[in-house]
């Protein structure tokens, strides 16, 4: 049969070994004469990856060899290097002539002949510190902007133009070419920043700022210009549409975030450590808030300064290796999510740990009488917790295995091969179980936190909104999945899911939302029952404004109100269904609208029955769909 | 050196490759036929660590093919049939920024790269912007950037295509060498005529399936297993002297299981398949000549490769 052809006598197994040697031509039929030059190649070790094992690691592969690619002539780039030189020596000069040196004759007469103007600083200190902030300024647009978009365009441009490809069929890891791709187009423009940035230090520490400070802030800056190289990776690796347009915009939309939101976190001084998360904010944080605005911002992390740039290397370290990782792994296999189920954990677990961080550091207030509270670290840090967390659950439910191509394929070889089948009712669910695991996991945080921050506090509320905000995300992931398993278009997809899981939010939030409504109204009632109990048989024409919006103009009630009002006969009477209801609106709710309360859940039950239901019906399409194509075949 | 077993590959529901096994020995020069979307390319692109098989596995020189991608991308060189190149490169950066790529230290990359524009007559054309050389030229620079770094086994995805004759002639050459050096070599094509002369093993795919499979010549080989049975007989030459009209209704009018088919006449030449041995050749002979025409030619014809993949896609595979 054609799978069994004759084998070669000088390889019988056809396999040989991993490092073959030379071998014996099958038909040596009037072999060419070989020029010298090859018969010297042919004798040479080949290639020098053959000599040492899987030595395609980071360190060897970091990018180096496509610097090639990106490089300038020779020429051009001799112009760029003499050019930037004189940049910086403009500014230089520019600034040194703005200095308040008076008895330098040739200056003074220099500045009044080309600026027409008087020195601008202070004093030397000043300008040079502000000769920093300009250098810092050009490196932060050349890093951080200019750079990243460079790398965006040419590795959209070669993933277009199937370039990639030839570089995929050499002996690389994926990693060591995303690595390569995004730091190689603007790798003159990053050194010319670094170089800004040196130069800038050294400004700003001749212009007495304090050593620490700069190096925390540079630290900052390079970690917020890797980070955004990495957000530029992924971006240029995730989409192809528009011709590259949708991955510029992806990461225009990444970076905003990585440069604006942690600066939400400034003026909150447990939360400040965040800030540094963005390279434009370091330098405000260390150099422009207590120059210009006079303002001080202490940062502490587990209640320690040293521990930020800790913070920072880790965090956008972490974060790096995330992007750099998922943007390789999408670059291998664009099916496949973007990371794996541990890193999603460990994304989880260090947000935890960075949220703990937040909780230890604290504001020491003393109480009336005389108590030192210092618990407001932790409610600071149940927020930080819920909003980060939030983000990271809706990424990972983003982030999910279920790709209709990848599922008619899978099911292909299951029915091919006759391999058993998981149950309809389980398969596909374990995405949505992982996500309802991280989602606890960040609850039980959550819950954890807010009770450190405040003891006593009734934690029923709080346990409620989160069991429903888990259920949820658990029921989009399977909406998500039902939704993959039966289109394949990504716009239908989106709309779908969006439909769907608008459904089921609107049968969560409504109840919630009316039961706030009638609580609130039935609270309004009361006090006017009351009032009208208490002043019974005075004379008494005040009303207040809230109990005017409760009667209409005749005197009677409004409509809106009317369903919530019991008139009592005495005060002992309405004191005990106060008492009842006072401190429930669920059970106000279910008193008055049992109706409306049983039909939510109700509503919610069928819901995801339907989901299910639907789902299963998917699932049992692309069977049958697979086997169609399969017995056609 | 190449092993495949069982590999197969979906996409979506269409298996574009099912079931293929391949064991091509070391130094064997593949020829890889079949016709448009037979799934040649996808094969090729899962030797090649490009696509991840659904099923089944494959090998190169015992180096897994999913497991094992860094490893066996050392050993491999490829063509696609459709190669983009850096437009705005130098022909002679190009080449030295793949032998950097690959490893090579730069003694060797710089004798490497001579060597090749040497070889393939891109010497001219050194400092020449890729986006300036001819469809040709952009093919050798994808022939040499194959065979860069030296490795063990090729895959060509229609080499030849937008070649001239003499630089096919080349080609062909330059791949005879090549598997004089020991390479192996996998060269997926449909022009057969090409292929015949240097390819010492051939593989047919059909619709995914892999229809024939071995060695080109020798006694087990698919032109010797070919050459004895076909669907429809041997084919024949005969050509005549006069009364070629004459004969052409003699031939069509024999009657019986024996009767010449898909008859051709060319003047006073003609081909036929007869489907019996070589006893009842010579019988058919007697009659024609008893017949009273003048034969001055009756030969059986040597079976080429097109004739093989003719008959073994229309048999869908001799197993």
């Amino acid at each position: 049969m054609s799978g069994e052809p004759p084998v070669n006598p000088t390889d019988p197994a056809g396999t040989a070994s991993p490092a073959p040697a030379p071998a014996a031509p099958v038909e040596p039929s009037a072999p060419p004469v070989l020029p010298s030059s090859a018969a010297r190649l042919a004798d040479k070790p080949a290639l020098n990856a053959m000599a040492g094992e899987d030595d395609v690691g980071w360190s060897r592969h970091l990018g180096l060899p496509f610097f090639f690619r990106h490089a300038m002539p020779a020429t051009n780039a001799r112009i760029s290097f003499w050019l930037g030189m004189l940049i910086i020596l403009l500014i230089a000069g520019l600034h040194l002539l703005l200095m308040p040196i008076k008895d330098s004759p040739l200056l003074v007469s220099l500045r009044k002949l080309l600026l027409l103007t008087g020195s601008q600083f202070i004093s030397p200190q000043e300008g040079l510190q502000r000769l920093q902030d300009t250098y810092t300024i050009i490196a932060l647009i050349l890093g951080c902007i200019i750079s990243p978009m460079l790398a965006v365009s040419s590795l959209v441009q070669e993933r277009i133009a199937g370039t990639l490809e030839f570089l995929r069929l050499a002996p690389l890891s994926s990693t060591a070419i995303v690595l390569g791709k995004i730091f190689a187009p603007g790798q003159a423009l990053l050194k010319f920043a670094a170089l800004l940035l040196l130069l800038g230090a050294a400004a700003g520490i001749a212009g007495e700022r304090s050593l620490d400070q700069e190096c925390v802030a540079m630290l900052c800056i390079v970690c917020g210009i890797t980070l955004l190289h990495g957000i530029a990776g992924l971006c240029s690796t995730l989409t192809l549409a528009m011709r590259g347009g949708a991955a510029t915009s992806l990461f225009f939309f990444g970076a905003g975030l990585i440069t604006t939101l942690p600066a939400t976190t400034l003026r909150e001084p447990l939360l400040s450590f965040c800030a540094h998360l963005s390279p434009f904010w370091a330098p405000v944080i260390y150099f422009w808030s207590p120059a210009i605005r006079g303002l001080e911002i202490s940062s502490t992390w587990f209640g320690k300064s040293l521990l930020v740039p800790v913070f920072v290397l880790l965090t956008q370290g972490l974060l790096f290796f995330l992007l750099v990782h998922a943007a390789a792994r999408k670059l291998e296999v664009p099916e496949r999510p973007a990371l794996p189920r541990p890193l999603w954990a460990l994304a989880a677990c260090w947000l935890i740990i960075v949220s703990i961080g937040a909780g230890m550091n604290s504001i020491h207030t003393v109480s009336p009488v005389g108590s030192v509270i210092n618990l407001q670290g932790w409610d600071a840090a149940w927020k930080f917790c819920t909003l980060a967390g939030s983000l990271l659950l809706i990424l990972a439910l983003l982030d999910h295995p279920f790709h209709r191509d990848t599922l008619l394929t899978l099911e292909c070889t299951r029915l091919q091969q006759r391999l058993s089948r998981p149950r309809l009712v389980w398969r596909g669910l374990t995405h949505a179980c992982f996500i309802l695991a991280l989602a606890l996991a960040l609850a039980a945080t959550i819950l954890g936190m807010n009770r450190a921050a405040q003891t006593g506090r009734d934690l029923q509320p709080l346990m409620a909104i989160l069991a429903v905000v888990t259920v949820l995300y658990f029921m989009f992931a399977v909406i998500l999945e039902a939704v993959a398993v039966r289109f394949a278009s990504f716009l239908i997809q989106g709309a779908f899911t969006l439909l769907i899981a608008g459904i089921f939010t609107t049968l969560v939030v409504l109840p919630a939302v009316r039961m706030l409504d009638a609580y609130g109204s039935w609270q309004l009632v009361a006090q006017y029952e009351e009032f009208k109990l208490r002043t019974k048989g005075l004379q008494v024409t005040r009303t207040s404004y809230q109990f005017n919006q409760i009667l209409s103009s005749d005197g009677k009630l409004n409509e809106k109100f009317e369903p919530y009002y019991w008139e009592f006969d005495t005060l002992e009477d309405f004191e005990a269904h106060k008492k009842q209801y006072q401190d429930s609106p669920a059970a106000v709710y279910w008193h008055y609208h049992q109706g409306q309360a049983l039909s939510y859940p109700l509503l919610f039950i069928l819901s995801t029955f339907i989901v299910f239901w639907w789902r299963a019906r998917n699932y049992r399409q692309l069977t049958e769909e697979v086997q169609k194509a399969l017995s056609s075949a | 050196m190449i092993e495949c077993e069982g590999l197969t590959r979906y996409y979506g529901t269409f298996a574009a490759v099912r079931d293929v096994n391949l064991n091509i020995p070391r130094g064997a020069i593949c020829a890889l036929t079949g016709p448009n979307g037979a799934g040649k390319s996808t094969i090729m692109r899962m030797l090649c660590t490009l696509l991840t098989p659904t099923l089944g596995r494959a090998r190169i020189a015992g180096r897994d093919v999913v497991r094992d991608t860094i490893g066996v991308r050392r050993l491999i060189g490829y063509l696609p049939e459709t190669f983009p190149l850096y437009d705005d490169m130098l022909v002679e950066k190009y080449l030295q920024f793949f032998a950097k790529v690959y490893g090579l230290d730069r003694d060797t990359a710089k004798a490497r790269v001579e060597d090749f524009l040497k070889r393939l007559g891109l010497t001219e054309k050194r400092d020449a912007k890729i986006q300036t050389l001819s469809r040709g030229m952009r093919q050798r620079l994808g022939v040499a950037k194959s065979f860069l770094h030296d490795p063990e086994v090729v895959f060509l995805d229609e080499p030849a295509s937008g070649l001239d004759p003499v630089a096919r002639t080349e080609l062909r050459e330059f791949l005879k060498y090549q598997q004089h050096l020991g390479k192996t070599v996998v060269v997926s094509s449909h022009v057969l005529k090409e292929l015949a002369d240097f390819c010492s093993h051939l593989a047919i795919v059909q619709s995914g399936r892999l229809v024939e499979f071995g060695p080109i010549g020798g006694a087990e080989g698919v032109l010797a297993k070919y050459a004895g049975h076909s669907l429809s007989g041997r084919r024949y030459a005969l050509r005549v002297l006069r009364d070629a009209a004459r004969l052409e209704m003699f031939l069509t009018g024999i009657a019986g299981p024996e009767t010449p088919a898909n008859l051709v006449r060319r003047d006073l030449n003609f081909t036929f398949e007869f489907p019996g041995g070589e006893e009842a050749a010579a019988a058919l002979l007697g009659k024609i000549t008893a017949a009273g025409f003048l034969v001055a030619q009756f030969t059986p014809e040597e079976p080429d490769l097109e004739a093989v993949y003719r008959r073994a896609a229309g048999s869908g595979g001799s197993d």
